[in-house]
């Protein structure tokens, strides 16, 4: 289909939001008559997202087409080659465990608080966000989840995958969890919280947090903390500072020392 | 040039651990650095490639694909699976259960990916003019001052020449059969 100057300018218009009601409604009539010039926008809206970092190119086409290709997807080879290579990523990582726990971590323990102390004596105002989120996201302090009263092997369980890095199994398997009440929900939602930001899902997490800080547990605070560090991951560093000044203000808060001296750093 | 005779796409396609300890050693710390440096995580990074490793087996295996280096092409894939999570993320903001299946959502990022390939592939047979030009557009450049980079009369003569390449360009994209096997 050939367009000339004015068609162009129309389409432009139109994706500008350019157009007088009237118009815009004629385009639109157009456009769900005549498949030629609705395909051409199509692909004029597509060439620029081709060449956004920030957008993609989803399938809109025939499902027939998306039939044929997960058929490939859907071998028998294509599974086999799937799982040979999950299996073999899995014993390299118990491996390298392996490694770790024997000698490699003491060595690296050590390399790291030298190094460490020798960046904060030489740089002691190198504080940007990430750094400081390094330094600060330690999911040692998560509580165990051997908590009376709780189905022990299902919660077990999740605290297993947590240790292997298996964040989405404990995501899935809080959500299942969490539907039941329970007397660990407390520690489930920190478990699932921290998970969700493993995966970068971070309005989840946030969410997820803010559910424990509503909650009427005990440990309700702890919520706030591990808010903080989301936006701090996230370079946020008002809505960061907002919630370390509530941890500040309660000095029973979890964390009161550390939000006092990430707050003084961040300030 | 097809690349199945490689002794190295071999091994690969026989899921060889060789070829998968020369991918991981060589390949994953800079996806891994790419990932995380634009506020992703070590998890996603794994998991996206080893998505990607999974798609270049299905299209290798198929012979759908014509590559000249397979790191080049590796990186791509997971810098445009990145990608496309981060747009999905913001568009929908599904939580993670409620995504479909893996691999109705890879064979969707296979056909998506091909698209990719194929818009990429007839932008470069555009005359350098025309890239020059689409390039300030897709850069968001304002048409005033691509007219006076590039040295053109008036901002609608710019005007003008962009939807004249763009034009172009749709014309190879809708002439190329894979174009047709795309969409049917």
């Amino acid at each position: 289909m050939e367009k000339d100057e004015s068609e162009y300018e129309l389409i432009a218009r139109y994706f500008n939001n350019g157009m007088t009601s009237e118009e815009q409604l004629s385009f639109e009539e157009r456009l769900q008559n005549s498949s030629s010039l609705r395909e051409w926008v199509e692909i004029y809206k597509d060439l620029d997202r081709v060449h956004d970092e920030k957008d993609w190119i989803y399938f809109k086409g025939d499902p027939e087409v998306l039939k044929k290709e997960l058929a490939l997807f859907q071998s028998k080879e294509a599974k086999v080659f799937s799982n040979r290579l999950k299996t073999w990523r899995q014993e390299q990582k118990e491996d390298t465990s392996k490694i770790k726990k024997y000698w490699l971590r003491p060595l690296i323990t050590a390399v790291a608080a030298t190094l460490l102390i020798a960046v904060f004596l030489l740089y002691p105002k190198n504080d940007d966000l990430p750094s400081l989120y390094n330094q600060y996201n330690n999911w040692n302090d998560l509580p165990s989840l051997t908590v009376k009263g709780t189905d022990k092997n299902t919660v077990a369980q999740l605290e297993r995958s947590f240790k292997s890095e298996d964040y989405r199994d404990v995501i899935k398997r809080a959500q299942v969890l969490l539907k039941t009440p329970n007397n660990a929900t407390p520690q489930i939602r920190l478990y699932q919280g921290v998970s969700y930001i493993e995966v970068a899902s971070y309005d989840e997490a946030i969410a997820t947090f803010n559910a424990l800080i509503q909650s009427d547990a005990i440990d309700f605070h702890k919520g706030y903390w591990y808010k903080a560090l989301v936006f701090l991951k996230q370079g946020q560093k008002e809505n960061c500072q907002k919630v370390l000044e509530i941890i500040v203000a309660n000095p029973t808060y979890f964390k009161h020392q550390e939000a006092k001296r990430l707050l003084k750093k961040l300030n | 040039m097809k690349k199945t005779n490689d002794p190295f796409i071999q091994d690969f396609l026989q899921g060889n651990p060789s070829a998968f300890k020369k991918i991981y050693t060589e390949s994953f710390p800079k996806i891994q650095r790419y990932i995380i440096s634009r506020n992703g995580s070590k998890v996603i990074a794994e998991d996206i490639f080893q998505n990607a490793l999974t798609l270049l087996f299905v299209k290798l295996k198929n012979e759908e694909l014509q590559i000249q280096s397979f790191e080049n092409y590796l990186f791509t894939i997971c810098k445009n699976l990145w990608r496309r999570e981060c747009s999905k993320n913001r568009v929908t903001n599904h939580p993670l259960d409620t995504l479909v299946d893996e691999s109705v959502d890879l064979a969707m990022f296979s056909i998506e990916q091909n698209q990719w390939d194929l818009y990429k592939e007839k932008f470069r047979e555009l005359s350098d003019n025309c890239k020059n030009l689409l390039n300030s557009v897709f850069n968001k450049i304002a048409y005033r001052d691509i007219m006076i980079a590039l040295g053109y009369a008036s901002e609608g003569v710019v005007r003008q020449r962009v939807f004249k390449c763009k034009s172009k360009l749709i014309k190879l994209i809708k002439k190329d059969k894979r174009y047709r096997r795309l969409k049917q």
